[in-house]
């Protein structure tokens, strides 16, 4: 018989589906939002996490741990100061150190970062899984000039290779001077990886060098002028670099590496651990997530309380066809199980549909948030750790649901087989 | 035979400090007799089919179901005895609107496996047995799928005679049920009704303001030779 109140309840709310279609349509937005926030953060959280997964340390000037990061791996903000390059080969020699890739960073292409390092970057990064670099066309640099563009950088231009580039000094992408006298050629583009590296130029360290030859200061010195062939007979070695990645023989060094790098005499250097200072980082945008978390809340409890009204408004409409319930046999408690279930129906109904918009939604605006913002968002219908922000959705329309169905219950003992309308 | 009801010293108030609505010394409804109950709206009838429904307990007395003392029954056993025993008619909007007519017949079925089970004993399955006792009433089987709302009235309350009469219970209770008919079909419907109740064995509890529907019962009574409190005090 339950199951004939189940019926009753689906037969009654399709009955008055349009009133009760907007409050599903209401909950399921907030299901929607809730979740989705919750899935945004996993997300970004993981492509985060997913953009250093080979390196062991990052190593930089003294700085806060999450600026260097930033910089480093994700091309946000800009180093204040720069690590020599005597530290680095001093660093590159430590016996714990397996291979260490020089960064450097400054230049821009059209907006994109260009940075300056070795071929052994292109061996050493990982990414997602420990996933290696790819090349879909082209190879690593090998003549001075070469550049090796992402994926993002590829399609946002529609460069090919052989085609020539011009970087530019400083980063943005308005009011900057170029290095128009020092053209690059693409040698290489990256298979998109999801990370920075797709809005990363690629080029030699010594190239850095070559393009800065002829500037002091930041600006370019009046009247001098070396063309890109007499370049190479200068002294390329770079004099100091931004930041560099360390991958070690054995992760159980990390800790006396981190420490021997932070105690350098020398120069004020500090090496940071990338999955600590994303923690650091993720604890500074907590705040913020929180407060976002509880707005969606909130708009779940404005949808469930939408709920409740539309429900009891419905109420005193049926209470003719509750009394026929009660006539033909139906309890009081019968009477209030339909009323709660079809809040609960409701609710469950719009949890379901939440999910189902935020799986169509990151169908359809995955590869935006992946080239614009970096977050691989994962299309899942359900995922594990989910389940508990769904179930106090449907619990609270469940709580919130008791209200008509009590309601109906009085209803129905003081209305007996004749309510009074 | 067990009375079908039997009411004795029944006292019935909506509130404790109100004037007493019904104070009923003795009442009953013998096993298939046809029973008119004049009373006016006003006089309390609504009140009595909610106590004989066992929707509503009286302050003092008994009532008697078919012999279940309804006053010491739990609220559930009395829903029981409703479901299982009791066929109700009211005066209009008998039929859940969102059921199709066939749907509507079939509920008591759905709530009382007794009357499933007898409907079963008359006809190879319960839609046939409902759509028996729709054709008796004069319904057209194309009519057993619509929505109730594309039902007249008469049809409506020729539907809700059929969901009444499914399962044979014991007891119909009709309320008023022809008061939205004209007067032409309010005669035809009694005929139906009374025809199938006396073929059910039912007995049936027949409340009306309109007197002139009286004749064709077994035995005619008027709810303020039953009811001690007068007219004018008591309640719906």
């Amino acid at each position: 018989m339950n199951r004939f109140i189940c019926m009753l309840a689906l037969r009654s709310a399709w009955n008055r589906r349009l009133t009760l279609g907007m409050t599903l349509l209401s909950v399921a937005l907030s299901a929607a939002l809730l979740v989705g926030i919750e899935r945004l953060r996993a997300d970004a959280r993981e492509s985060f996490a997913e953009a250093v997964s080979g390196t062991d340390l990052i190593v930089g000037a003294r700085a806060s741990p999450v600026e260097l990061m930033l910089y480093a791996v994700f091309r946000i903000g800009a180093a204040t100061n720069n690590i020599g390059w005597q530290s680095f080969q001093a660093l590159a020699r430590d016996p714990a150190v397996t291979w260490a890739v020089p960064l450097s960073l400054g230049d821009s292409h059209r907006g994109f970062a260009v940075l300056g390092t070795t071929g052994m970057y292109f061996e050493r990064f990982r990414h997602g899984n420990g996933r290696a670099l790819r090349f879909t066309d082209g190879k690593p640099f090998e003549q001075l000039f070469d550049a090796v563009i992402g994926a993002e950088v590829a399609a946002a231009a529609g460069y090919r290779l052989g085609q020539r580039i011009t970087l530019s000094h400083g980063s943005g992408t308005e009011g900057l001077t170029e290095h128009a006298d020092k053209p690059f050629v693409v040698a290489g583009i990256l298979a998109r990886t999801g990370t920075a590296v797709d809005r990363t130029v690629h080029v030699s360290l010594e190239a850095i060098e070559a393009i800065h030859l002829d500037w002091r200061g930041g600006a370019p010195i009046p009247g001098v002028s070396i063309p890109p062939e007499f370049a190479r007979k200068f002294d390329l070695q770079p004099k100091s670099i931004t930041a560099a990645f360390i991958g070690l023989h054995n992760r159980a060094e990390v800790f006396a590496l981190q420490r021997r790098i932070n105690t350098m005499r020398d120069e004020a250097l500090m090496a940071v651990m990338p999955g600590v200072a994303l923690d650091e980082l993720w604890q500074i945008i907590g705040t913020a997530e929180r407060s976002l978390t509880a707005v969606s809340a909130l708009v779940a409890v404005v949808s469930l309380i939408g709920l409740v009204a539309v429900v009891l408004a419905g109420l005193n409409e049926r209470r003719r066809e509750l009394a026929i319930l009660r006539s033909i046999g139906a309890g009081p408690r019968d009477i209030f199980m339909l009323l709660t279930l079809e809040g609960l129906l409701i609710t469950l109904g719009g949890v379901l549909l939440g999910l189902g918009f935020l799986t169509a939604g990151s169908a359809m605006f995955g590869d935006a948030a992946l080239a614009r913002y970096g977050i691989d968002l994962r299309p899942r219908l359900l995922a594990m750790d989910e389940l508990p922000v769904l179930a106090s959705i449907v619990g609270a329309g469940f709580c919130a649901s008791l209200v008509p169905g009590y309601r109906a219950y009085r209803m129905a003992l003081a209305d007996g087989l004749a309510p009074r309308l | 035979m067990t009375d079908a009801v039997s009411i004795e010293n029944l006292v019935f108030r909506w509130q404790p400090h109100l004037p007493a609505c019904l104070d009923m010394p003795g009442f009953r409804l013998a096993a298939g007799e046809s029973l008119f109950l004049y009373g006016p709206s006003g006089s309390g009838k609504s009140t009595l089919l909610n106590l004989i429904g066992g929707v509503m307990v009286p302050e003092r007395g008994s009532i008697r179901v078919l012999g279940c003392e309804f006053t010491q029954a739990q609220a559930r056993t009395r829903d029981r005895k409703r479901a299982d025993h009791i066929g109700f008619l009211f005066q209009q909007f008998n039929l859940v609107p969102y059921l199709s007519v066939l749907e509507n017949v079939l509920l008591p079925c759905r709530f009382s496996a007794r009357r499933a089970a007898q409907a079963l004993r008359r006809s190879p399955s319960l839609a046939a047995e409902a759509a028996r006792l729709l054709a008796r009433l004069d319904i057209a089987p194309d009519l057993f799928a619509r929505r109730v709302t594309d039902l007249s009235i008469g049809q409506q309350q020729r539907a809700a005679a059929a969901r009444a009469l499914i399962g044979a219970p014991e007891i119909i209770i009709a309320d008023e049920p022809t008061s939205s008919l004209d007067s032409a079909r309010q005669e035809a419907f009694l005929e139906l009704l009374l025809e199938q109740c006396a073929q059910t064995g039912s007995s049936l509890l027949f409340v009306s303001h309109d007197q002139r529907l009286a004749a064709p019962f077994s035995r005619r009574l008027a709810l303020h030779e039953i009811n001690h409190v007068p007219t004018m005090t008591a309640a719906a």
